[in-house]
């Protein structure tokens, strides 16, 4: 609050050099702001605006109201952020050990040389698009033409987990590059001190650098959440708009698209679709929030 | 003694990290090499020995031929090349005036803009796809790549602007004093200065191009027509209608895979560096 | 600050002049950046903004059909241009399972091709509601069709909106070399058929049966599954009725039966049925894998291409002597898009699709598509002609749930479709299924709903 009325006070007091630096700036960020504004967050609060409109005519929580009462849309939606949980658990729980573990081993000091090869390597899978790896995977898992035995894919129980391993190799990369870079970023004398101290790769690994990075894990796994919560891409390579076996493979993402966009016959709610998109991002929103006032400040505070 | 034990127990332990890196890599690698080889095969070739090299008698390169042939392929790789270049381009350009403008300009208003871009970086765009598809019929832009680019460059902008911001941070004041004292207005001293900049350019460039040529859920939303599909909607669709054509199904894979490969493992360096500079904000 | 000879012509084009204090390294950058910037807007811009250039009129046409896109580039659009020749003619599918929802947002968008192939009832009628394809009544040749086939693609009060096509039947293809070797005859009844399916098991070299488990393509299991076994149940037509107007409920026995004669294939198909898609099913059957394959009369192309010993076979009866039910589907029509610039050409094309020229190439050529039209069209493809022989003696119907209910949200399509998958790949019985199914329209569609 106080910050607000500190930038008022700057706007109002005369001085030529706020002013002119005020111009500059604006000058020099208008185009970028322009882009940002104008086609990322317009949208959004738009699509919030839309959501409380039926066609043109203004309803108030209406839409809402069905997404949460109504005894089909409330079991999809509830069914869709329940598979969007399991989808985060799976890939934060698989994901950022392996990215750690793949981080710790390429700054080990062990490999020199080799350090880009075997970073270039374990990189290439995100450069790939979800179509290609959607149907690679899809091939060697498939009972027929590939080494699995067990229908993955079709089997309720084990299509999301399936779709969540794939996710997960295909995006390693990231977290792995991200925990590389603070892991090297950790001043080498710290290090040092501790092996002269007599301790061992193991031990400096987990008292040591992980504390370090800590806050970098929790960015780190906030971002997945965000981006897990927004996940559409891959279940649409391999089900289309399908909702999968059941509606086992179904996540918020495939479920906005199927109720702005429709399915066979059903030509699809733009209003519900948007209070659908609403309340996903207010699910992320949230649980940002969450993540944000609990776990990051206490990470900070256990810093060095 | 003792030291000659503590070398084989150094040695060991190197050829532990190597061996565990070596079954990472397979494991990333593997399905993609198995894919390429498969590629260049017959299709007997494929499916009696799906791990062997293609030899004299398996190799072939009937599935490029049709998968070119059948899909619009040349047209895809086109239409993915002027978006990702339009994008990418105007990402860098909006990213690094405005990271100037915030280094420069310092003020409780250029916190508050760069506040603002670091939010920007975690917006679920997607979910106002709704009204960016109303907008886009209003202005006639639908099937046309401007819209993808417009909108690739409010995502990306964003992170781009961030990146840039520590990179100018860097450039030391006297440069942009002297150039000042020449005569030289604001625009002009921004020029002076990129080029020390490059790198942060060269890594915002690299961290957009990758998730917008592999982006499949714009271009089926805004230009899923034939003559402006991007590859990576051209081969979901290639593989939706080719179900049984393996061996052509396999060389379009291939031929979607292999551009951002190539370009990954040139500019390695400047990924890395943009990802991890990016995040670790 | 002035630059000599030729650094000056670099500047002129990016229009700064750099001061004279920086290294020539540093100004060559500058200035090869500004050029690479100016000369990179100046071509991204107008490519980015790709204008649509037309000679003649061009009228798009959009299809599920992606498989027969080769017919249509060098046989039947070829036929229509040489006679035509200021029309072009853009043959533009999309696949199948991203048709509705792909086309939809077209519509939505005004994007939509000129000319669009249409579903029978359900996205086509809700089409018709939002009015994005126009009324074709009194259009020249639409009274080679009866108005029984217009029903698919008519408004309530009967207003055509498509120009019918094709028809298309639900039923079994057999691989003749297997029933010799295993020295099996075609199944008429249940029992018979459950003993042919018990024996190629029992054999245990080849798959008895094979249709489609994924579930990205469950309207297998309504159109060729449901809808295939369950008209002799329900008596047909009729039996359609009935649940429209809800004077009968799912739960009664004779739907019931027609999930559980469904539910009787289960045991023959294969372990991995739930990651069987639909075209991997093809593929089982013409490797050779597979016996019997549940399919639609439009793939006969792909199921017994020439040289193959391919027979096809209906739905079996339950009792000895009762007369069979076969299904028909009328599949596609042409509509046109109410938002298309070229509405006359459009008609004119319509037109022809319902002259006997076009009717004998869509049968010679895509056999397995039967002409609606009341024209004699001949039929020479072996396959083609036995799933014409599965109507003699036998009742036609069409499938059930696909109009009055198939509006809305949810609607037949997506409960139906659903509840089939889950009860062929899980231990569901047909009774609960069927259950499942009348307890979901008691929800949601008015005449079922509880009294």
């Amino acid at each position: 609050m106080s910050f607000f009325v500190k930038l008022i006070g700057e706007f109002l007091k005369s001085k030529t050099l706020v002013r002119r630096r005020h111009r500059q700036l604006l000058l020099f960020t208008s185009p970028a702001l322009t882009f940002f504004l104008l086609f990322a967050v317009f949208p959004l609060l738009s699509t919030i605006y839309i959501s409380f409109y039926q066609e043109d005519v203004f309803v108030g929580l209406k839409n809402f109201e069905f997404l949460f009462t109504n005894d089909e849309a409330s079991e999809r939606l509830l069914y869709a952020f329940l598979h969007n949980v399991q989808f985060f658990l799976i890939a934060a729980s698989v994901q950022l050990p392996t990215a750690l573990c793949m981080a710790a081993l390429l700054t080990s000091g062990r490999v020199r040389r080799m350090t880009s090869f075997y970073r270039t390597l374990l990189f290439i899978p995100t450069t790939l698009s979800v179509v290609i790896v959607g149907f690679i995977w899809r091939l060697i898992i498939h009972p027929l033409w590939g080494i699995v035995d067990y229908p993955l894919l079709g089997e309720a129980a084990t299509a999301l987990p399936t779709i969540t391993l794939m996710s997960v190799w295909q995006y390693l990369g990231i977290p792995m590059v991200f925990l590389y870079s603070a892991l090297i970023s950790i001043p080498s004398n710290i290090i040092e001190a501790a092996q002269v101290d007599g301790a061992s790769d193991l031990r400096i690994f987990f008292r040591i650098k992980i504390p370090l990075i800590a806050p970098q894990i929790g960015i780190i796994t906030i971002l997945t959440f965000i981006w897990i919560f927004n996940a559409f891409d891959i279940i649409y390579a391999l089900n289309g708009g399908a909702p999968g076996p059941d509606y086992a493979t179904d996540v918020l993402g495939t479920l906005f698209y199927r109720t702005f966009f429709g399915w066979g016959p059903d030509l699809g709610n733009q209003n519900l679709g948007a209070a659908t998109a609403t309340v996903i991002f207010f699910i992320i929103l949230f649980g940002t929030a969450v993540y944000f006032a609990t776990v990051q400040r206490r990470l900070k505070a256990s810093q060095l | 003694m003792i030291r000659r034990e503590g070398r084989v127990k150094n040695q060991s332990k190197n050829l532990m990290v190597h061996l565990s890196l070596l079954f990472f890599a397979i494991l990333a690698i593997g399905p993609i090499f198995v894919m390429v080889i498969n590629s260049f095969k017959t299709v007997e070739g494929i499916f009696t020995g799906p791990l062997k090299i293609p030899n004299s008698e398996t190799f072939t390169l009937d599935g490029f031929k049709r998968a070119i042939g059948q899909g619009n392929f040349v047209r895809n790789y086109g239409n993915s090349t002027i978006i990702t270049l339009g994008a990418t381009l105007l990402t860098v350009i909006c990213s690094c005036l405005a990271a100037y403008g915030i280094t420069e300009y310092t003020t409780k208003l250029s916190a508050m803009i760069a506040g603002l871009f670091t939010i920007g970086i975690m917006l679920p765009v997607t979910l106002g796809t709704i009204v960016i598809i109303k907008m886009m019929v209003r202005f006639n832009l639908l099937n046309t790549h401007l819209s993808l680019i417009l909108v690739y460059v409010g995502i990306f902008v964003p992170l781009g602007v961030i990146l840039m911001v520590t990179n100018f941070r860097t450039v030391s004041n006297e440069l942009k004093e002297a150039a000042r004292i020449d005569g030289a207005n604001e625009f002009k001293t921004f020029l002076i200065v990129l080029p020390l900049v490059m790198p942060g350019v060269a890594a915002v460039a690299a961290i957009t191009m990758l998730p917008v040529w592999n982006d499949l859920w714009f271009p089926l939303i805004l230009t899923a027509g034939p003559k402006t599909q991007t590859l990576t909607l051209g081969i979901q669709q290639f593989v939706g209608t080719y179900q049984n054509d393996w061996q052509a199904l396999i060389a379009a894979l291939v031929l979607g895979a292999i551009p951002l490969i190539l370009l990954f493992t040139l500019f390695s360096k400047q990924f890395i560096k943009g990802l991890s500079d990016g995040y670790s904000k | 600050m002035t630059l000599p000879g030729r650094s000056a012509r670099f500047c002129l084009v990016s229009g700064l002049t750099i001061p004279t204090k920086y290294s020539e390294g540093v100004r060559m950058r500058i200035k090869k950046v500004s050029l690479i910037f100016a000369m990179s807007i100046s071509l991204i811009i107008p490519a980015s903004v790709i204008p649509a250039v037309a000679a003649k009129t061009t009228l798009v046409i959009d299809s599920w059909r992606t498989d027969d896109s080769k017919i249509w580039n060098e046989i039947l659009i070829p036929m229509y241009e040489k006679a035509n020749p200021n029309v072009d003619l853009v043959w533009a599918p999309t696949p199948s399972n991203e048709y509705d929802s792909a086309l939809s947002l077209r519509m939505k968008s005004g994007t939509a091709a000129d000319i669009v192939m249409c579903r029978p009832y359900g996205l086509t009628k809700a089409f018709i509601k939002d009015k994005h394809l126009i009324p074709i009544t009194g259009l020249p040749g639409l009274n080679n069709f009866t108005k029984q086939s217009q029903q698919s693609w008519a408004n309530a009060s009967g207003v055509p909106y498509c120009m019918p096509v094709a028809s298309v039947g639900a039923g079994f293809y057999y691989n003749k070399n297997i029933f010799k070797e295993l020295k099996l005859t075609v199944p008429k009844t249940q029992k018979e058929f459950i003993g042919v399916l018990d024996k190629i098991k029992k054999n245990g070299k080849y798959t008895p049966l094979v249709a489609a488990g994924l579930d990205a393509d469950n309207w297998a299991l309504d159109q060729m599954g449901l809808q295939l076994v369950g008209p002799y149940y329900w008596k047909g037509d009729a039996g359609g009725v009935a649940l429209d107007n809800g004077t009968r409920k799912v739960t009664d026995p004779e739907y019931v039966a027609a999930f559980e004669a469904l539910a009787s294939w289960k045991p023959y198909l294969p372990k991995t049925f739930s990651s069987l898609s639909y075209s991997d099913a093809e593929q089982l059957f013409i490797l050779g894998r597979a016996a019997i394959a549940v399919e639609g009369s439009w793939s006969v192309k792909e199921m017994a291409p020439p040289g193959s010993n391919v027979g096809v076979f209906g739905a079996p009866v339950a009792k000895a002597g009762d007369k069979p039910y076969v299904q028909v589907l009328a599949d596609f029509g042409f509509g046109i898009n109410s938002a298309s610039p070229s509405q006359a050409e459009a008609k004119k094309l319509l037109t022809w699709f319902s002259t006997k020229e076009f009717g004998q190439a869509l049968a010679n050529n895509l056999p397995g598509f039967f002409p609606l039209s009341k024209e004699k069209i001949s039929v020479d493809n072996k396959t083609a002609q036995a799933w014409l022989n599965l109507r003699d003696g036998a009742i036609v119907t069409a499938p059930i749930g696909m109009d009055k209910m198939n509006t809305g949200s949810p609607n037949w399509f997506s409960v139906t479709t659903n509840i089939l998958n889950k009860m062929m790949t899980t231990n569901m019985t047909g009774k609960q299924a069927a259950a499942e199914l009348q307890k979901s329209l008691e929800s949601w569609y008015p005449p079922q709903k509880k009294k």
